[in-house]
């Protein structure tokens, strides 16, 4: 009666399940994974040679960033051409460039995570808040985002550093700020379309409180927009930042940075 | 159309880099220029100023719906 009834029920959907080796040694999985997508393997790698020269700096680079070197009798060598002893140069108040460069690393990722981690993670919360909340909270936040969105990102920047001066944690300041409106906007749409939905409905039915219904079912469902922007800001915040390097109002003149004025 | 607002708003905010490359004297070096001395009274202008020609594009992008699309008249 029920022994054989497995096998006379016929498998009616095909097997989806993913073809994924077992989990096994860290590097089978990593050596799985540069076969299945390769050119994922190599931003990979690309990023992660990025990571280490700004973790290991103080090792890799032959002078100290912000050193006017010295040479033998007092002369400051400024503006010489890449040879044996500076491998790309000075620059032209006699620091080495190369050191400059490895160094860079770091202030751009510092720059870029910073931001993003700042902005993105609370300018979502302000998004899913103001989209949730509705009427009276959404209708003053969206307000402010529009009339921010009327100003360009770069010149809202530029003006926020005009204000608060040059210094690094004030170009992480202006760019949180530069990059309010497409955040809000974009995490507010989403959660305006995940909160019709059935679950959240039922949620809000048998009478779970607010908060509970916000961070148990529609910040799980909006962390795919989350990382989406967090990925694309972080490109966004490494490039606004060279943008304000060149234009001179970024960071510090001494601060090594990739871009130089 | 809509696109077009958004990008026109991007290229404002890029000719600041833009004149800086080509030493064109227009209004993104003035900018520069006044951030660097602080002159405050001069960024409040331009930034106003081009919040104002970016509003005032999306108004008329707005208002070419109806041109361009039958379907869409305003009374």
């Amino acid at each position: 009666m029920v022994a054989g009834s497995d096998a006379m029920v016929a498998r009616t959907t095909p097997d989806t399940r993913a073809e994924w080796p077992a989990r096994g040694a860290p590097w089978t999985v990593l050596a799985a994974f540069a076969r299945r997508k390769p050119l994922g393997a190599v931003g990979g790698l690309i990023v992660l040679a990025l990571v280490l020269t700004a973790l290991l700096a103080p090792l890799i680079s032959p002078y100290d960033p912000r050193q006017i070197i010295r040479e033998a009798d007092n002369r400051v060598p400024v503006y010489v051409a890449p040879g044996a002893a500076y491998p790309m140069g000075t620059d032209h108040v006699g620091r080495d460039i190369v050191s400059r460069i490895i160094y860079g690393a770091r202030i751009s990722l510092y720059v870029g995570l910073g931001a993003v981690l700042i902005g993105v993670t609370g300018w979502f919360f302000v998004g899913m808040v103001s989209a949730y909340a509705g009427r009276t909270v959404d209708l003053v936040v969206q307000r402010v985002v529009d009339a921010m969105m009327a100003v360009p990102g770069l010149i809202i920047v530029l003006a926020i550093m005009a204000v608060l001066g040059s210094s690094l944690n004030n170009v992480i300041i202006a760019i949180v700020i530069g990059m309010t409106a497409p955040v809000v906007r974009t995490v507010r749409s989403q959660v305006l379309s995940v909160k019709e939905m059935e679950y959240v409905v039922a949620a809000r039915a048998i009478g779970a409180r607010s908060a509970r219904v916000v961070l148990r079912h529609i910040m799980p469902n909006c962390l795919a927009i989350y990382l989406i922007l967090a990925t694309y800001y972080l490109g966004f915040a490494i490039i606004l930042e060279a943008s304000l390097s060149f234009l001179g109002v970024g960071v510090p003149p001494d601060v090594p940075s990739w871009v130089e004025c | 159309m809509t696109v077009a607002g958004y990008q026109f708003a991007r290229l404002l905010g890029g000719v600041i880099i833009v004149e800086s490359i080509f030493v064109v004297p227009g209004m993104g070096t003035l900018l520069i220029e006044s951030i660097i001395h602080r002159d405050f009274i001069v960024l409040q202008a331009i930034v106003v100023l081009i919040a104002a020609v970016i509003l005032i594009l999306n108004l008329l992008i707005d208002l070419s719906y109806g041109v361009f699309d039958p379907r869409v008249r305003y009374q």
